[in-house]
């Protein structure tokens, strides 16, 4: 994990910081354990901890949580480790009916641990159940981001633009704000919040309300790493998401799904390539696990490529590393060759990464080719310039996000078709979809195309081999929210203030008091 | 140097013992401790006195005792008018309760001020049978109280703030009354009760129920033993017999130090420990100080006298003074002993001959060069066990003259710290108020422990000035202090000033900073019963988690509720939830939560997860006929029968329209219409068909090629023509059916255009069928439709007719692996490019 620890800021502090708590927190129940884990939480406890680190702290078995009778271990604590959530207390106080009426309950402790807040109606739903005297104890684990890699730190919370979007339900706010008092605590007090979007101000207010609580006299003792904190609001910027990435890693994501940095792919195309290669977890052989993070050394320089330029960087590391092999040749002395074989498992590990990216990138352009994919991309491309076209879902959000809305004819149009076509359970998903915003009414004024050109959202001219504007990454789009970002940075929103008014939410703009012997 | 051990008294070779005045009682001539009863706290704590029954004495007011507690300079601090049933004992707890046990094990529990604390009971067979005795003890956890009731039975409390009570085996023989008895708290936390009937020596021990036989071997002729203490350090212990004599031995009985014939045939007050090395008998004027090896002295008192152990030495109160007498330490001893040449000593002498500007200062600190460190800590610590300030300051001032030689070497912060603590010692000294701690009773008892004396004397002021002169963090420091006077001040301003006032007094005391507990203050009030107070200082609180239950405690849920949105915190929110559904009528909670959307929504959710209300009473609360409508749909979903499911949706229609949804409304009458149709067909063809949607239910039909049906539908529906001849030529391609798609591209020209003919016919391989439409395609998409059908030639024929290089080229990038083409379109490619050269060729 030391490639955590290389970028500008160490993400590995926080990591180290979940795992202490991790660890803290095992360490208190004496004897073997079996955890019986969310399904939801392996992936991102996975970025915390593996499973042979667990197995120093005395866990013996892991499984996953289900309904049911759980199976037996002669273990000595029995830990179910899952988020707050109703279902999951279900699973639970079924497991625990299940072992109760076996006779298991006597000789074994159970102990629950919420990721990462205790929660009072879960609480009260195992009490409904009449089981919430059968465990022993009741802790949470309080892990809010996991660090995904030397830059890139996440909640991975997949409900919460549901919640907040949808259900407008803000409990969640509470534990972004939460997480990023954890981050201070690491890292110094923020100096600047700036953000824009609906939930920016409450965000910041709940911040500085725990700060209180906690007491300024106890902030971390340390001058601040960071700037600036910017929060900016998803619905700040619905377009991004619905335009397809054409980076490397994002055509990945884009076709098979990165989730807490693994991807799963079709098995064939990797057993010759990879024996031995990126850790590989071979569940089953039609199916392949490959993490992926900066770690490698190949991934880091091929992850934010546009796709185009993939090729040319994976047949130049080709050449060079066929280059190194050829030096063997020219070795004439014995110190000359253990240099070389000095080089070999470096030179090993670089061919084997070479090997896997090709697979992938054959397995990414295979579709990239496919008349499917690049009709949807112009037809994508055109909706971003501000040409009416009609597509699916995602495309019928993009072009309701890059018009301001959809016109009264074309709306119903739209919802007519879909709800025949595809059935009128999509009443719901229609409905959604409007009370989040991905879907609306085309108002007088169509801001989108002021943000669009005030900001420079489209780029006619990208050069997608040597970019040199972020527009690269969806070739002719740059994100609204990384303009933000830039333009936060230089001149400073002052100068886009007037744009900033057309971008739906309230803006925020605070500093934080520092005390003076911790400003830097 | 004479005055300072003038009060010297040898006990032994090694030890002295000194005694000094503490205090001048105040109560000198109002007091008479022969007739009284007489109980001091420890660690230099209050004095409760009451007239002692057993003696005769004119009775000035008839009917019940009256309990007078003085402050330890004798000043009277409170009175208690007893109302209750016989004391049996009065005492003081380790945290200065005054505890009153009556004859039917009831304990009560007052503070200084004579104010009733609560109280707790001995148990049933205590009550019953009553208790005739009663002493306390400071255990590990706090107090400890044993008491022996009328059948000659202890029974235990470990700790009075949580009376648990525990029986102690019986004591064997025949029943007759303990001679005398004690109990003792040892280090392994088991209390045990030693007790003496007549001569024989018994040691309970409740946690094993088991009674040992102790026989200490005292050759004096004895009827009874009368009188037992245990020293301070556990280790030893006296007896007192009938026949006046003393015998001190180790704890277990075995081991004998001595025996002395004290000679006191009346009977004697009180046997107790001086600190552990010597043992006093008090005979009321007359003490007798014997050392375990037998060494002795008398002391005779002013007056009738009441002796208090401390873990240091003991207090003796007369009418007339309060006093101390300690085994003279250590240090002290070594400086001022006569003729003493210690280190520390010779020191102070060149400290005297320095203050003197004497010369002779240089040989004596030359005299000493060699012990400076030792001298500088003797002298520090002497000064520490000195009473007198004068005599401290000069003690200090050698210390220093010795630390100016030593530079570095002696660690400041022994001196510094004991320069403070002194200070705040001979603060709190003061008569005033009257907290005589020697340091080491001040070592023991702490810093917290100190405030905790000065809070419960209500000595604020004195107890914020320490804590800013020690600098004590914020947890136990000012703003505990600050707390308590609060709670004080809620208590006693009752009446005084309204809540306003007394609330903005306090909050203006007490600022608001976060590490002040308004939450324990505004629990005081609501004890008090003052709750508009409580309401309103809870506003002060910043911690949600310990305003909101107690909000909720007073019945504010609307402020409860505001205070938990502020917070963010969903589980507060929940709670104040709870409560208000249990509280409140439906109606009243609707009105208080649909003031904040984060609220409306959490219960939103809370409704559809664990069915805490009705989500339809939300959005009719709400007018939202929009959620109403979604929530009818949903709730189709889940209906078995089909009218079910229809009446759902008919509600559904009513609801879009009420939202002026029309669209909405007419695809929810689609739908129904649709299942009415669809349910037709399910009986009709025995397949499912319900819930499938409107475009494959007329696939299915075109399928069955059902024809009549199909247009009626597409009637009923008004399927548009371009989605209707989509339909047909999926449908006619799957299922093979050529000519019917043939029959139906010459039917008009297609409004759909002809590549999805041509589309549908390659995705079923079907080349030959595509030819036939691959003429019709629009111009501008032939080229890539010639090319999807993999006729390269033809492509490339067209795109050289157009003379489009670009076309050529993107016709070739799709066949590189066909050599033959390739080559014959790079040729094209040429032409285009030398129109005239190729010419020539030919």
């Amino acid at each position: 994990m030391a490639h955590l620890s290389a970028g500008k800021v160490n993400f590995g502090t926080l990591r180290e910081l979940a795992r202490k708590d991790l660890v803290t927190l095992l360490e208190k129940f004496s004897g073997t354990k079996a955890i019986f884990w969310d399904e939801e939480l392996t992936g991102p406890i996975g970025l915390v901890a593996e499973y042979s680190f667990l197995k120093e702290l005395d866990v013996v078995k892991m499984f996953q949580l289900k309904r049911g009778r759980i199976p037996s271990v002669s273990v000595k604590n029995i830990l179910f480790i899952t988020r707050p959530e109703i279902e999951l207390m279900d699973c639970i106080a079924d497991n625990l009916h299940c072992e109760e009426n076996q006779g298991h309950s006597a000789n074994k402790e159970y102990q629950l641990i919420f990721v990462s807040r205790r929660c009072a109606v879960c609480e009260q739903r195992l009490k409904d159940k009449g089981v919430y005297g059968t465990l022993t104890s009741i802790d949470e684990l309080p892990i809010d981001f996991y660090t995904l890699d030397s830059d890139v730190i996440s909640m991975e919370l997949d409900s919460i633009f549901k919640d907040l979007y949808i259900d407008n339900e803000t409990s969640s706010l509470h534990q972004i704000a939460r997480g990023l008092m954890t981050v201070q605590s690491l890292y110094g007090i923020f100096p600047n919040i700036v953000g824009k979007g609906r939930h920016v101000r409450n965000i910041f207010e709940l911040m500085t309300r725990m700060r209180r609580d906690i007491g300024v006299d106890c902030d971390p003792p340390m001058s601040p790493l960071f700037d600036t904190l910017m929060i900016i609001d998803r619905t700040v910027d619905l377009v991004t998401p619905v335009v397809t990435q054409l980076t490397y890693e994002g055509l990945i994501d884009e076709f098979y799904g990165i989730k807490h940095n693994t991807v799963k792919l079709p098995g064939e195309k990797f057993q010759a390539a990879t024996s031995g290669g990126q850790s590989p977890r071979s569940d089953d052989s039609a199916v392949k696990s490959i993490v992926l993070n900066s770690a490698e050394e190949l991934y880091a320089d091929l992850r934010d490529k546009n796709f185009s330029a993939v090729g040319t960087t994976l047949s130049r590391k080709a050449k060079a590393i066929s280059a190194q092999y050829e030096e063997r040749h020219e070795a004439k002395t014995v110190s000359e060759l253990k240099q070389f074989v000095a080089k070999l498992p470096q030179m090993q590990a670089t061919k084997q990464s070479l090997a896997l990216h090709t697979s992938i990138a054959e397995l990414v352009k295979e579709i990239t080719i496919s008349e499917a994919f690049q009709e949807a991309l112009q037809v994508e491309q055109d909706l971003l310039n501000g040409i009416d076209t009609d597509k699916v879902l995602r495309l019928i959000c993009l072009q309701s996000a890059s018009n301001s809305g959809l016109k009264p004819r074309v709306l119903e149009h739209y919802k007519r078709e879909i709800i025949h076509a595809y059935g009128f359970q999509h009443m719901v998903t229609l409905h959604n979809l409007e009370t989040c915003g991905l879907l609306r009414l085309q108002q007088s004024s169509r801001p989108f195309t002021v943000i669009r050109r005030a900001l420079n959202l489209t780029v006619d001219d990208v050069n997608e081999i040597t970019p040199t504007d972020i527009s690269y990454v969806h070739s002719i789009y740059a994100p609204l929210s990384v303009r933000l970002v830039q333009w936060a940075a230089k001149p400073g929103w002052k100068q886009i203030s007037d744009v900033l008014n057309l971008i739906p939410g309230p803006l925020v703009q605070e500093t934080q008091p520092i005390s003076m012997d911790l400003r830097s | 140097m004479a005055l300072l051990t003038a009060d010297w008294n040898p006990l032994g070779r090694e030890a002295y013992y000194r005694k000094f005045e503490v205090y001048t009682m105040g109560w000198i001539d109002q007091v008479n401790l022969q007739d009284l009863k007489v109980n001091v706290a420890p660690s230099g704590g209050p004095i409760a006195v009451v007239r002692d029954d057993t003696k005769l004495t004119p009775v000035q007011t008839s009917g019940k005792p009256i309990i007078f507690i003085f402050s330890p300079s004798g000043e009277l601090k409170s009175t208690i008018k007893w109302s209750g049933g016989k004391i049996v004992e009065i005492n003081w707890s380790s945290s200065e309760e005054l505890l009153c046990i009556q004859d039917d094990g009831s304990v009560s529990a007052y503070d200084i001020f004579g104010n009733y604390q609560n109280s707790f009971q001995m148990g049933q067979e205590a009550r019953e049978m009553k208790i005739i005795d009663a002493r306390t003890f400071s255990s590990s956890t706090g107090t400890g109280l044993v008491v022996l009731t009328t059948n000659f039975r202890f029974f235990v409390v470990n700790n009075i703030k949580d009376p648990r009570i525990r029986r102690f085996p019986d004591i064997p023989g025949v029943n007759i009354a303990p001679s005398c008895w004690t109990a003792i708290h040892g280090d392994d936390r088991q209390t045990r009760v030693i007790v003496a009937k007549e001569k024989d020596i018994y040691l309970l021990d409740y946690s094993e129920q088991h009674v040992t036989q102790k026989i200490p071997e005292i050759s004096h002729h004895h009827l009874s033993i009368v009188a037992m203490a245990v020293s301070p350090c556990g280790k030893l212990v006296a007896l007192l017999t009938d026949a006046g004599v003393i015998w001190i031995g180790s704890f277990d009985f075995r081991r004998k130090f001595c025996e002395h014939d004290a000679q006191c045939m009346l009977p004697a007050v009180q046997l107790v420990w001086c600190g552990s090395g010597a043992v006093v008998l008090n005979l009321g004027s007359v003490l007798l100080v014997l050392s375990p090896n037998r060494d002795n002295f008398t002391l005779i008192l002013d007056s009738t006298s009441h002796v208090c152990p401390e873990v240091d030495g003991l207090r003796i109160i007369t009418n007339s003074s309060h006093e101390f007498l300690q085994k003279v330490p250590l240090p002290n001893q070594e400086i001022f002993r006569i003729g003493s040449m210690s280190p520390g000593a010779i020191l102070v002498e060149a400290s005297r001959e320095f203050q003197k500007r004497s010369h002779r200062a240089e040989e004596y600190i030359r005299l000493v060069k060699n012990q400076l460190e030792q001298a500088v800590i003797q002298c520090i610590q002497a000064a520490g066990n000195e009473w007198q300030p004068g005599v401290q300051k000069m003690l200090l001032r050698a210390a220093q003259l010795g630390k100016s030689f030593l530079f570095d070497k002696v660690d400041s912060e022994l001196f510094v710290g004991m320069c403070q603590t002194l200070r705040i010692l001979n603060a709190v000294r003061n008569y005033k108020i009257a907290l005589p701690l020697t340091f080491q009773q001040y070592e023991q008892l702490g810093k917290t422990g100190l405030l905790n004396r000065l809070i419960l004397r209500r000595q604020y002021s004195i107890a914020i000035q320490i804590c800013q002169y020690l600098q004590m963090s914020e947890a136990d420091g000012i703003p505990r202090v600050l707390t308590e006077w609060a709670c004080y001040k809620i208590k006693h301003g009752l009446g005084k000033l309204d809540a306003e006032q007394l609330a903005s007094e306090i909050s203006a005391k007490l600022g608001t900073g976060s590490k002040v507990s308004y939450s324990s203050i505004a629990l005081k009030a609501i004890e008090c019963k003052q709750e508009k107070l409580a309401i309103r200082l809870l506003d002060f609180e910043h911690r949600a988690s310990e305003q909101i239950p107690l909000l909720l405690k007073l019945g504010q849920e609307p402020q409860a509720l505001a205070k938990a949105v502020e917070s963010g915190d969903p589980n507060l929110i929940y709670y104040v939830l709870v409560v208000m559904k249990e509280t409140y009528s439906a109606d009243k909670f609707y009105m208080t939560i649909r003031h904040y959307p984060s609220v409306n929504a959490l219960y939103a959710k809370l409704c559809r997860t664990i069915q805490m209300g009705s989500l339809e009473q939300i959005y009719e609360q709400e007018d939202n006929f929009n959620a109403q409508a979604i929530l009818s749909v949903k709730d189709s979903y889940r209906a078995q029968k089909l009218e079910n499911r229809s009446a759902m949706l008919t509600t559904a229609v009513k609801q879009y329209r009420q939202a002026k949804a029309e669209i909405a409304a007419s695809l929810t009458e689609d739908q129904l219409k649709l299942l009415k149709s669809q349910s037709s067909y399910e009986s009709k063809f025995g397949c499912p068909v319900i819930d499938v949607s409107l475009n494959d239910t007329l696939k299915l039909l075109m399928r069955r090629r059902d024809i009549k049906e199909t247009e009626e539908m597409v009637k009923k529906f008004k399927v548009p023509e371009r989605r209707l001849w989509w339909l047909k030529v999926t449908t006619f391609a799957e299922i093979g059916d050529w000519a019917e798609l043939e029959k139906l591209s010459r039917l008009k020209k297609s409004p759909i255009g002809y590549e999805p003919f041509v589309d549908v016919c390659l995705q079923y391989n079907n080349v030959t069928e595509a030819q036939r439409y691959l003429p019709k395609v629009e111009e501008h998409l032939s080229i890539k439709y010639y090319v999807k059908a993999k006729m390269y030639t033809e492509a490339a024929q067209i795109a050289f007719q157009r003379k489009d290089t670009e076309a050529l080229h993107y016709v070739q990038s799709r066949c590189s692996s066909n050599r033959d083409a390739v080559d014959m379109i790079n040729s094209l490619i040429a032409k285009l490019a030398n129109p005239s050269e190729s010419q020539n060729k030919r």
